[in-house]
């Protein structure tokens, strides 16, 4: 009898440990402790020389830029014994999801994390970044170009440190653009709403194309429109959406008449058009507005046209303007609940070098919001797609640039559609701009 | 005799209580799974429906907040439109495409009737990535097959995957198309199941095939239909990576049905507490949507 509770009570058990052992086996892999996160900042890391102590430090980066933070983790380790750093490298695609998902959930969290400004906003929002209070007292913020610092900034905290600054130029066909303006006679190219105009009209009365191609969304009305033009998203005083007033409506007004009354422009839809390359490569294309990025892409899918392109500040808005467009850029910030604030801090500071914004210059691309790295002479170097010291230039003119608010994703999609109806004719700017505010979600 | 009796009872209770207990150890492996990964889940669902939560925020209980801001959403509503003409329309021209398909293979050569089989069903073990992204091939403005035979036939093109009405049009196509095969394979199991006798008694009687199909087979086949009709409405109202991967939902939320809009709120807005509540509706839908569907074809069967 009591061989059979035994035997019973023995199958009970390792039916319960096999339990135990699938289920063990089907959990995550076992991250770094979470803990109550303190203020960054709150305690020193080791300094050089220091006795060590083992801390791991995990840093997250999507492509290009999980590149350049692979360059720092040597001298970062060197001057912080016992501290190894881990960058994981990410696709762009699901990277965002990768981000949310793992803020949201608390697991898995990295100490330092690159964001993307397209859907920081909510981020921030969320409370799942920790406010860098350190930030005004051991940076000299006076360094950074303000239209990249001052972007992640949220009522009054510093959230992120800029990477990269990324606004919207020209990119056009000299050969197709001089043209047209030997024919009227300017000798620059315009810098103004109307000027533009007349030119555009000549490029699409001389070649029969479309002198523009602008994309239907909310980044490129924003950016490129919208903020020139003197206009803006949210109140300063980041109460109250203001992008259904008289400017916004007006630059939508534009936008959509680029198209559509002064038939100059092609609203692309990638769904339909394709890639605007294959567009440019076979000389369809007169201009495109992009960031500065996009150079590599052009001079890769149209190696033919090199010498045939240039660069310009956008044209849209009237002369005196203070800017002429509003600059995003990747940064580096700090999960509320990062398993290493302090250090992450220090990793930080040390990206935030000259030499180390150099490094971001060379490998990604995209000229850095640190002014004091804009010395190096990798930012004269002439491009040779262009003719022109593109670094410089776009170094040059990011003075000329907003700090883009970051709206929540739902803003931007509702902003979207705005656009989509006014384009298609489904509503005036008016009317779709009120619905958009009328649907977007309170600020608190 | 009451000696026995008790000395055969306590010596049969312990067996009696080993084969109780083996059986259910050895099926709560599932039920752990179960519970762990879908029961508490859907409780927490149900909490959350009346909370606000972005994620990063303390949760924060909101009573049926979310559900009123819901039932006032143009949005949902919007989404709702586009859930219910898609789970109409593809059940019902579905159904009958299946069965229209199921009856013509069991009338052709076998030959030709397993080769025939064979292509409908292979969309039913392709990825639906792979047939979104060839389905878009076919829609394509400038290099699709289909705007080369309109052209070809003298007509213009058509921007198949942005015209707001165009779009919806794709869409009802290609999830009618790939849905064919497993629902002719499911029918024509019905239709295997119909006694041949039926139909000899019915040539005594002098059917024609017409009649023979509405006074045998359709009825017959109705609990058949039942199945394949509840299981594809299912299907349909939670219909997610379909449109996502062929429109996107559109422009102007032309082909965003109830599952993308919840995607978006949840996980693009950071309103989990509101999509939760979404998600709640969704299933309450669908589960109406399930039981008018088997009361309505049902209350038929009797015949």
């Amino acid at each position: 009898m009591k061989n059979l509770y035994k035997s019973k009570w023995l199958q009970i058990a390792v039916g319960l440990t096999l339990i135990m052992a699938m289920l063990a086996a089907c959990a995550p892999a076992p991250s770094a402790p979470v803990e109550a996160p303190p203020a960054a900042g709150a305690t020193e890391a080791p300094a050089a020389g220091a006795p060590a102590e083992a801390k791991k430090l995990v840093v997250w980066g999507f492509i290009w830029t999980a590149d350049w933070l692979d360059t720092l983790v040597e001298g970062f380790q060197a001057a912080h014994p016992g501290v190894t750093v881990e960058v994981n490298r990410f696709e762009y695609d699901p990277y965002q999801d990768m981000v949310v998902t793992t803020l949201a959930s608390g697991e898995g969290i990295p100490d330092v994390v690159t964001l993307d400004p397209m859907w920081t906003g909510d981020i921030i929002r969320s409370g799942s970044l920790l406010p860098l209070d350190k930030a005004s007292a051991e940076l000299n913020v006076a360094d950074f170009v303000p239209g990249g610092y001052n972007m992640y900034a949220w009522q009054g905290k510093q959230y992120g440190v800029p990477l990269d600054l990324d606004f919207k130029i020209m990119f056009y066909r000299k050969d197709v653009y001089d043209a047209a303006m030997a024919t009227l006679g300017m000798t620059e190219f315009p810098s103004t709403t109307d000027d533009f105009l007349k030119l555009a009209q000549e490029v699409t009365k001389e070649t029969g194309k479309p002198a523009l191609l602008i994309e239907n969304d909310y980044y490129t009305w924003y950016t490129g429109f919208l903020a020139p033009m003197g206009g803006n998203l949210i109140d300063d005083a980041g109460t109250q959406y203001i992008f259904n007033n008289d400017v916004a409506v007006q630059s939508l007004q534009l936008y959509s008449d680029l198209a559509t009354k002064y038939k100059i422009a092609k609203v692309w839809n990638y769904d339909t058009d394709g890639d605007p390359i294959l567009a440019a490569s076979s000389g369809d294309l007169g201009a495109i507005m992009n960031g500065s990025w996009f150079i590599s892409d052009l001079s890769s899918g149209a190696p033919d046209m090199a010498g045939k392109w240039a660069i310009a500040p956008l044209p849209w808005g009237s002369a005196g303007r203070k800017y002429d467009a509003a600059t995003g850029g990747a940064c580096l910030s700090i999960p509320t609940k990062a398993a290493e604030p302090d250090l992450a801090w220090e990793f930080m500071k040390y990206a935030m070098t000259p030499e180390a914004q150099v490094n971001y210059y060379k490998i990604v691309g995209g000229v850095p919001s640190l002014k004091t790295s804009w010395t190096d002479a990798a930012f004269d170097e002439v491009n040779p797609f262009l003719n022109v010291p593109l670094g410089r230039k776009v170094a040059d003119w990011s003075l000329r640039a907003m700090p883009m608010q970051l709206p929540s994703v739902e803003v931007a999609d509702l902003i979207t559609e705005a656009i989509a109806k006014v384009t298609s004719g489904q509503a005036t700017p008016k009317e779709a701009l009120d619905e958009a505010v009328q649907l977007a979600p309170a600020l608190k | 005799m009451a000696d026995t009796a008790r000395t055969l009872t306590s010596s049969i209770q312990p067996n009696r209580k080993r084969t109780n207990l083996a059986p259910y150890l050895f099926i709560s492996p599932f039920y752990v799974g179960f519970i762990i990964f879908q029961l508490l889940p859907i409780a927490f669902s149900i909490y959350l429906s009346l909370a606000t939560w972005n994620g990063g925020s303390t949760m924060a209980f909101a009573g049926l907040d979310n559900f009123r801001t819901l039932f006032a959403d143009p949005k949902f509503w919007d989404a709702f439109r586009v859930s219910l003409i898609i789970t109409i329309v593809c059940t019902i021209l579905g159904t009958i495409g299946a069965l229209a398909l199921a009856v013509f293979l069991e009338r052709v050569v076998d030959w030709l009737s397993s080769l025939l089989r064979v292509i409908f069903f292979l969309p039913s073990v392709t990825s639906v990535v792979v047939i979104a992204y060839v389905w878009r091939q076919l829609y394509s403005t400038d290099y699709g097959y289909f705007n080369t035979l309109l052209e070809q036939l003298g007509l213009a093109r058509q921007n198949w995957l942005t015209d707001p009405t165009l779009q919806m049009v794709a869409l009802l196509v290609m999830l009618i198309w790939a849905g064919l095969g497993w629902d002719a394979l499911i029918i024509t199991s019905g239709l295997r199941s119909i006694p041949t006798e039926l139909y000899d008694a019915g040539k005594v009687d002098g059917t024609n095939g017409w009649t023979e199909f509405w006074n045998i087979t359709l009825p017959l086949l109705r609990p058949t239909l039942t199945f394949v009709m509840v299981t594809g409405v299912i299907f349909l109202w939670g219909i997610f990576a379909q449109p996502q991967l062929l429109t996107g939902g559109g422009q102007l939320r032309e082909t965003q049905t109830i599952a993308l809009y919840l995607y978006d709120v949840g996980f693009r807005y950071h309103k989990f507490g509101y999509a939760s509540a979404m998600a709640i509706v969704l299933s309450i839908i669908m589960f109406l949507s399930s039981y008018l569907n088997f009361r309505f074809v049902k209350a038929e069967i009797e015949y």
